[in-house]
């Protein structure tokens, strides 16, 4: 009987949540429309810092290392060499280089210099290890420890300052990011809890009645939590569907403009963004009303 | 039953809304709470309601002491009181039907239950033709009667009402007034805080008087002219 009781209630309830956002149309659709605006912005931003992320990575990729090998290093070792830098996570491939392959390298690019090589009859070019990496950050610390290999690296070619100009812009960028999206989260966080915050606040008087007639906690919370819920999911979902249709839209001419940037419009991306984004809209407006109708239930 | 032992309210440390007050009201009578505006009438009701707590003294309601009450059983507590509210605190965009009904769908009544009630309700509180109609729609007379029907829905053994003829024409007040008192013959502990000497002098029932707080006056029918506000 009391359970019966209780599965009423519930029906109540969430009867209750869908007719008071009817009656409360105005309201409604003011804290749909600013929670949707507020995650089209917020999403958005995420996608460019993303671009921006995958910039810096793609650059960092491009980034080489050399590395001459000495003329009478034992193979054995140069291999195993080969083998350990491959093995380091930041490392994305390692290309040994022959002596000989060196020297066809030369002849191709620069085919009105190859008869130097003839002239002086022998190759004159070393062994090297042409390194990409996967991570640019890792780049300067390898490249210090081949150094410490003497008998077994001539020399190790970096281009220290690029790489430290690219370092430098890649921590600030990220930094910068990171900032502007706690920063621009917080706002939407703050905007959306204010948005629906307002609207329990001109319900007020329909909460303190509801405790004087012998509401429950629940019962009186129970409408209001729904109610944001449902708002946060309708206003996430209008802002997934705005950014879908716009990665759509947008993302094949960005894409062809700036094709050297590497501008994300695959679907698993923009799918992950709209499902980010329509969780956080249900757990704002869920979490945002619980909170703002704590404080009316002191009744 | 209700009985008051040396209650005091101190809203601050100068300023008390109730001092001292001892008051005992039996079973299934009616009583008028009078006084002046600043009283304690409408203190007395919180206090009886549980929106407040008494600073000092013993409440006693239908054999519970108050003070036993823990914030999480008020709500199961108010529930078993009617209330009518001074301002009817109504749903105005809610229908008469959904406003009566409320209390049932908070305790979890079957559908067949509240459609039951509510119609036998109605049609005791004289809005039968009302039910489908807003609250927003209705006179301050109806809109009492609503608040009224409201706070019988749920058969409770006590009823609160807080100047419930305030703002009323003559007339209105006196249907509210029979209305109330059609409720207490039903066997319905019922207690009304009014100024309204006319309303008093219809019904000729046991009045107490408060005056900065305390009871300066109980008196049963037939005497209480003497602790009537002058008209």
């Amino acid at each position: 009987m009391a359970t019966m009781a209780r599965l009423r209630t519930i029906r109540y309830i969430i009867g209750a949540a869908f007719g008071s956002m009817w009656r409360n149309l105005i309201t409604t659709i003011a804290a749909i429309t600013t929670i949707s605006i507020m995650l089209i912005v917020f999403s958005t931003f995420l996608a460019v810092n993303d671009t921006l992320d995958r910039m810096i990575d793609a650059l960092g990729r491009r980034t080489n290392l050399v590395a001459y090998i000495q003329d009478d290093a034992p193979p054995s070792q140069v291999t195993a060499l080969v083998q350990a830098i491959s093995s380091r996570p930041d490392v994305a491939e390692v290309v040994f280089v022959s002596r000989d392959q060196a020297a066809a390298k030369f002849r191709n690019t620069l085919s009105e210099l190859a008869e130097i090589l003839d002239i002086i009859e022998t190759n004159p070019f070393p062994a090297s290890l042409e390194v990409r990496m996967s991570d640019p950050e890792g780049l300067l610390p390898l490249a210090d420890e081949l150094r410490l290999q003497p008998v077994l690296v001539e020399q190790v070619l970096v281009r220290a300052d690029v790489v430290g100009r690219l370092l430098r812009v890649s921590r600030l960028a990220r930094l910068g990011g990171g900032i502007l999206i706690i920063s621009l989260g917080a706002v939407t966080l703050f905007v959306i809890f204010n948005t629906i915050r307002l609207a329990v606040f001109s319900r007020r008087e329909e909460i303190e009645i509801m405790k004087l007639i012998g509401a429950t906690d629940w019962f009186v919370r129970g409408p209001f939590v729904i109610e944001g819920a449902v708002i946060g999911f309708i206003g996430a979902g209008l802002s997934s569907i705005a950014v879908i249709v716009g990665f759509a839209r947008v993302g094949p001419t960005l894409e062809s403009l700036v094709s050297f940037l590497p501008i994300q419009t695959q679907a698993g991306f923009v799918t992950n963004l709209a499902l980010f984004t329509l969780f956080v809209g249900v757990l704002i407006g869920s979490v945002g009303s619980y909170f703002s109708v704590r404080r009316y239930l002191e009744t | 039953m209700i009985v008051l032992q040396n209650v005091t309210k101190l809203y601050s440390k100068d300023r008390s809304a109730l001092r001292d007050v001892t008051l005992s009201i039996a079973r299934e009578e009616f009583v008028f709470i009078t006084g002046p505006n600043g009283a304690g009438k409408s203190t007395l009701l919180k206090l009886l309601t549980l929106q407040e707590r008494p600073s000092e003294g013993v409440i006693v309601v239908d054999g519970l002491d108050t003070g036993l009450v823990a914030n999480g059983a008020v709500p199961a507590y108010r529930r078993k009181i009617g209330i009518v509210f001074q301002d009817t605190r109504l749903f105005p965009n809610r229908t008469v039907f959904e406003n009566v009904s409320l209390p049932l769908r908070i305790s979890g009544a079957s559908g067949r239950k509240v459609r039951e009630r509510t119609n036998a309700v109605l049609e005791t509180a004289g809005l039968h033709d009302f039910a489908s109609r807003r609250a927003d729609e209705l006179s301050g007379g109806e809109l009492r009667r609503v608040a009224i029907a409201r706070a019988i829905i749920g058969s409770p053994h006590i009823l609160l009402a807080d100047e419930p003829t305030d703002s009323l024409s003559p007339q209105a007040s006196r249907e509210i007034m029979d209305l109330l008192l059609q409720i207490s013959r039903s066997g319905v502990t019922t207690l009304v805080a009014t100024h309204d000497r006319d309303a008093v002098d219809l019904l000729r029932r046991r009045v107490v008087r408060l005056e900065d707080g305390r009871v300066t006056a109980d008196v049963s029918s037939g005497e209480f002219d003497a602790v009537l506000e002058p008209a």
